[in-house]
């Protein structure tokens, strides 16, 4: 199958140079138009806005800091169209110049997503055109789509993203995404470049990213570019805000479990400083109320300071730190108890400086540092865990406007990566310190021989240097066509390694380890088929169809206490182990599926309807008899609907301008197959210790039989539904508003099944069972307000 | 307001089918008989106490006198090494008088027999530990709860890395339970009825000490496995591979996000449960409070 790849890649690079008479026909001329395009309510740069020729018929799209260039433009005056979803379009009669570079600064004027769909016209971006620029399998949101759907107490990006066709979660009690059929660890977090691990509050209930900090979310849910690598299934690309260029602004956000603020300021013309931060107070308020509750409080914030030295020099400096923090003690009013204290987090920093060498040349250089780390103290038992995941980085990439239908993109990145894990219990230790390497390089060619078609071939390479080393070459491609001006059609393949694993813990944070001489790296072969068209100048349709299949993917050995073998003995003659040999189950498996999305960003009524259907098959080792089985993520079908409403339009149409305050209604219906449980197929009795015994006397007691389970994850819980509701009434005072809102979760209290225990009860000698079904959330409502100033 | 009058409608036809408490049917579960072994050997003793009995499907009334597969009613047939077994109609296990367990040496357990009318066979291999396995200190005396720990001291068999430890409480009742105990405060006598067996049986294990190198390995009692003042007799077990495996994973098939897994068993065809071999000694030791 790598073949088959490379083959395909070499073909296409062969196409390009087979058609080199398309390309040499626009040569370079230096004549060429470059510039930024900004929101112009706070100055910050649109990534992904449109620059379009209207005489010419082509254009460009800004890159992540609003950057664009159109190369070999012949002189004369045309009119530029600058559009960007959520603004007014932008009109420009432009001289271009012969053999010089005609620089352009747009400021888009931001509008209500609210737009009637009836005003919509030519001069508004067109949704084929902006479906047609999206690389396959990608989703974008911004910071007002995510804080409209309604939450579970908190406004959550990764519970956000859950409503989007192809990711869904284990359950409630957890934000971590499964993408595609792909497990959280194969999903690379990025917040401003920066590898995020762990990404988790709560033990795994909220995630760490604070909405009201983000700019911008960019999900590739497969078939992404050489640009991207180390995960297996997506990337999770966060953009924070840079801040108000033009005056101070702040957000704040009070809720029953916590307090947070970001807050936005110029520094004085040559940049700009956000800052967010947040903080719950359980235990300062149910904690104090409530003996049960546990003292448990967790923060983050973020700092990012923007300077614009020139306009080829954009320097950013971006900082975050969040920690969760629980003392935890059995009887809280005892003097003494039971307790173990546990805390974590993760904290990160990069430093990027982006740099214009040429019009034609644009630079990004990265320095990042991402540390998680926890600690775990439990006395009694005399047990202690550090664990630390440290990861710096040096990247650089690189875009090369080679010609007007040419574009390059290449780059390298230098990670060093250290894990440490220490646990020390009474009679054994784990200790696992290691440091490793990874370089990579990757080179991408874009290629647009009409307007009509978008090709793109790219290869990344990876040297991996561990207690052995791997090296690896991945090839990418990605082609696009214009079947119509309504519709187009989508192909993305490519191959995709992974040099870390997770060991999920339930309810406390993962741990990882990099891939060694026991455990291989993993990879992955995607190929996705897509199919977008525009429906009515405001709905889009998408459907994509995808196969993928993993090698040497890991998966936590359940029964690792009978495999492990020491590395040494200590002076106190306990065992240590230094490595992850027989920690991990080696398992191959695929995942395959289609979807659907029906999605309206404007008017009064906006959001979206999807289906997905999916299927995952796992083989490992040791697991099922290394028969084939559904991992428990695997839900077969997925249907979510969001929507939100402006009520005050809906009910009040003719004082809809004037009025300063407003009602919304936002609604998320969820419904998901069960998911696949291994259930037990039978029982039996034998004593747990020889010396323990009833079994043989007659004595058989209800609680000392044993179950044994049948094939693995091959039945299902109920089918899960959810709605959740939220209602917002937003009033406007001029330079400040205010936004009271009601949030409820699981409005139809729907009691869905989590797992199941088995009760049984001894009668007349006679032992009867019961299922008993252990719940998922419930009806949770929430009040808050946010402020905006 | 038709538009309204719609939006209505799926708000209301949402909720209501988001409403309710599914159950869980979980039907049509395969059972497959299996035989069940518990059966351990000894070094220095003679075969006995084999128990065999069958697995029996879930959500069912289960008689627990039809649980033990007997030669008669099963035409079992079961042999260590070859050496056929005899069957204790009164103790319902099986067992050879004739046969001496040695150190060092491999058995192989083979059984045959028919459950609902299906032929079934198993078999295990156990090889039992060398010797070499001794406890340093039998009689630990008296041990204030709290200030002092109960620390068995003993050399490992050679070969033999995992040891198993049963705590148990000799005449243990309400009335000398450690109700000031500093782990779980405010205990009431009922609670302790009702879960009076968890406080009873306390099991602790250690895996892969250093057994080649003729030193002496300690083990501390901890709190968390006394709950009563009173006597304490601690039996340790240094088992081979299969009771190992067993140990580890019997109890652990229910996973705390409640799926299940599949135990770590050493049984080829249709058997399930344990077959191992061990060296064992007996520690003793009186719980006194603190003062």
């Amino acid at each position: 199958m790598n073949r088959i790849l490379v083959i395909l890649l070499f073909l296409i690079m062969g196409s390009i140079s087979i058609n080199a008479d398309n390309i040499t026909k626009s040569k370079k001329s230096g004549t060429t138009a470059s510039g930024f395009v900004y929101d112009m309510s706070n100055g910050e740069a649109l990534i992904g806005a449109n620059v379009y020729i209207n005489e010419l018929k082509y254009g460009a799209t800004t890159n992540v800091s609003g950057y664009f260039i159109i190369p070999d433009l012949p002189t004369g005056v045309f009119t530029f169209l600058f559009s960007y979803i959520g603004y007014q379009t932008e009109k420009r009669e432009i001289v271009i110049k012969t053999d010089e570079d005609n620089q352009i600064e747009v400021k888009l004027k931001p509008e209500a997503i609210k737009t009637d769909e009836v005003i919509i016209s030519d001069e508004y971006e067109k949704i084929s055109e902006k479906l047609f620029s999206k690389p396959v399998s990608k989703i974008e949101l911004n910071s007002a789509q995510i804080n409209n759907i309604p939450r579970f107490v908190e406004a959550d990006l990764l519970r956000a993203l859950q409503t989007l066709p192809g990711i869904t979660s284990l359950s409630d009690f957890s934000s971590a995404l499964y993408i595609r059929g792909g497990t959280p660890d194969q999903n690379l977090y990025l917040i401003d470049g920066t590898d995020v691990y762990n990404p988790e509050h709560a033990f795994g209930i909220f995630s760490t990213f604070n909405t009201n900090a983000i700019k911008k979310v960019e999900v590739s849910k497969g078939g992404f570019g050489a640009e991207y690598g180390g995960r297996l299934s997506s990337v999770l690309d966060v953009t924070n805000l840079d801040g108000n260029r033009n005056e101070f602004e702040g957000v704040a956000n009070v809720s029953l479990l916590s307090a947070s603020t970001t807050l936005q300021s110029p520094i004085g013309s040559i940049g700009s400083i956000s800052g967010s931060l947040r903080r719950t107070y359980i235990d300062q308020t149910y904690a104090k109320w409530i003996d049960e509750v546990p003292d448990y409080y967790f923060y983050d914030g973020n700092l990012k300071a923007y300077f614009d030295f020139d306009r080829k020099n954009k320097f950013s400096i971006s900082i975050f730190n969040g920690r969760d923090d629980l003392d935890f003690k059995l009887d809280k009013t005892a003097k003494e108890s039971l307790e173990f204290l546990y805390d974590w987090g993760n904290t990160t920093g990069s430093i990027n400086w982006k740099h214009i060498f040429s019009p034609d040349l644009f630079a990004s250089f990265w320095i990042t540092a991402s540390r998680f780390n926890s600690n775990f103290d439990f006395e009694a038992i005399n047990l202690s865990e550090k664990n630390k995941l440290s990861d710096y980085a040096f990247k650089a990439s690189l875009e090369y406007y080679a010609y007007q239908n040419l574009t390059i993109r290449f780059g390298a990145e230098q990670k060093l990566l250290h894990e440490l894990y220490d646990q020390d219990f009474t009679n054994q230790r784990i200790y696992i310190d290691n440091n490793r390497q990874l370089t990579t390089g990757y080179l991408t060619a874009e290629w647009k021989p009409s307007n009509d078609w978008n090709i793109q071939a790219g290869i990344r390479a990876d040297y991996y240097n561990a207690d052995t080393t791997y090296f690896n070459a991945a090839p990418r491609f990605s082609i696009k066509y214009k079947l119509n001006d309504e519709s187009s059609l989508k192909f993305a393949t490519g191959l995709y390694h992974q040099y870390l694993n997770r060991l999920p813990r339930f309810f406390i944070s993962s741990i990882w380890s990099t891939a060694n001489k026991y455990n291989k790296v993993s990879s992955s072969k995607h190929f996705i088929l897509g199919y977008q068209r525009e429906i009515g100048k405001v709905w889009q349709f998408e459907t994509e169809i995808y196969y993928k299949d993993y090698k040497n993917i890991y998966q936590y050995n359940d029964n690792v206490g009978t495999t492990i073998e020491p590395s040494y003995y200590d002076e106190a003659n306990r065992p240590v182990y230094t490595n992850t040999n027989n920690v991990y189950n080696r398992g191959d498996g695929e995942s395959f599926g289609i979807e659907f999305l029906i999605k309206k960003d404007i008017g009064i009524i906006n959001g979206w309807i999807s289906y997905a259907w999916s299927k995952t098959n796992y083989k490992f080792d040791n697991i099922n008899r290394q028969n084939y089985f559904s991992p428990r993520h695997n839900r077969s079908s997925i249907i979510n609907a969001v929507a939100n409403m402006d009520i005050n339009k809906m009910f009040f149409e003719d004082n809809y301008q004037k009025s300063d305050s407003k009602w919304e209604l936002g609604m998320n219906f969820v419904y998901a197959t069960g998911q696949p449980i291994t259930a037990p197929s039978s029982a039996y009795y034998t004593n747990t210790l020889p010396d323990w015994g009833n079994v043989g006397t007659g004595e058989i007691g209800s609680d000392k039989y044993n179950l044994y389970p049948g094939a693995i994850n091959s039945f299902n819980l109920p089918d899960y539904i959810r709605m959740d509701l939220s209602v917002t009434y937003t009033k406007d005072y001029g330079s400040w508003s205010l936004s009271p809102y009601l949030q409820i979760f699981n409005l139809g209290n729907r009691k869905n099944a989590w797992f199941i225990e088995y009760k049984d009860e001894l009668k007349d000698g006679k032992i009867t069972q019961e299922i008993e079904k252990v719940n998922m959330l419930p009806l949770i409502p929430s009040l808050g307000v946010n402020i905006k100033f | 307001m038709k538009f309204i009058k719609y939006l209505l409608i799926v708000i209301y036809a949402s909720v209501f089918y988001s409403c309710g408490d599914p159950a869980v049917e979980i039907e049509e579960v395969k059972y497959e008989p299996k035989i069940t072994v518990e059966g351990y050997l000894y070094p220095g003793e003679t075969v006995n106490n084999i128990k065999l009995l069958r697995n029996f499907p879930l959500e069912t009334t289960i008689d627990s006198l039809n649980l033990f597969l007997t030669p008669s009613f099963n035409s079992l047939s079961a042999s260590i090494n070859g050496v056929q077994l005899k069957y204790n109609e009164a103790g319902r296990y099986y067992y050879n008088e004739n046969m001496l367990i040695e150190n060092d040496k491999l058995y192989k357990l083979e059984v045959s027999a028919e459950i609902d009318g299906i032929y079934l066979y198993t078999e295990s291999e156990t090889t039992t530990p060398k010797s070499g396995f001794q406890v340093i200190e039998k009689e630990l005396g008296d041990v204030k709860y709290l200030t002092e720990r109960a620390v068995i001291s003993f050399v490992p068999a050679p070969g033999t890395g995992f040891y198993a430890f049963s705590v148990r409480a000799e005449n243990a009742t309400l009335d000398n339970f450690i109700f000031d105990n500093p782990f779980i405060p405010n205990l009431k006598r009922e609670d302790i009825e009702e879960e009076f067996d968890n406080y009873l049986y306390q099991l602790n294990l250690i895996i892969n000490i250093n057994s080649e190198n003729g030193g002496v390995t300690d083990y501390e009692i901890r709190e968390l496995d006394t709950w009563f003042y009173t006597n304490y007799k601690v039996i340790v077990y240094g088992g081979d591979k299969n009771f190992k495996n067993y140990l580890l994973t019997v109890n652990r098939v229910q996973q705390p996000d409640g799926n299940f897994i599949e135990p770590a068993f050493n049984f080829k065809g249709d058997g399930i449960g344990i077959f191992g071999s061990a060296v064992k000694d007996t520690v003793s030791f009186n719980l006194v409070p603190r003062q």
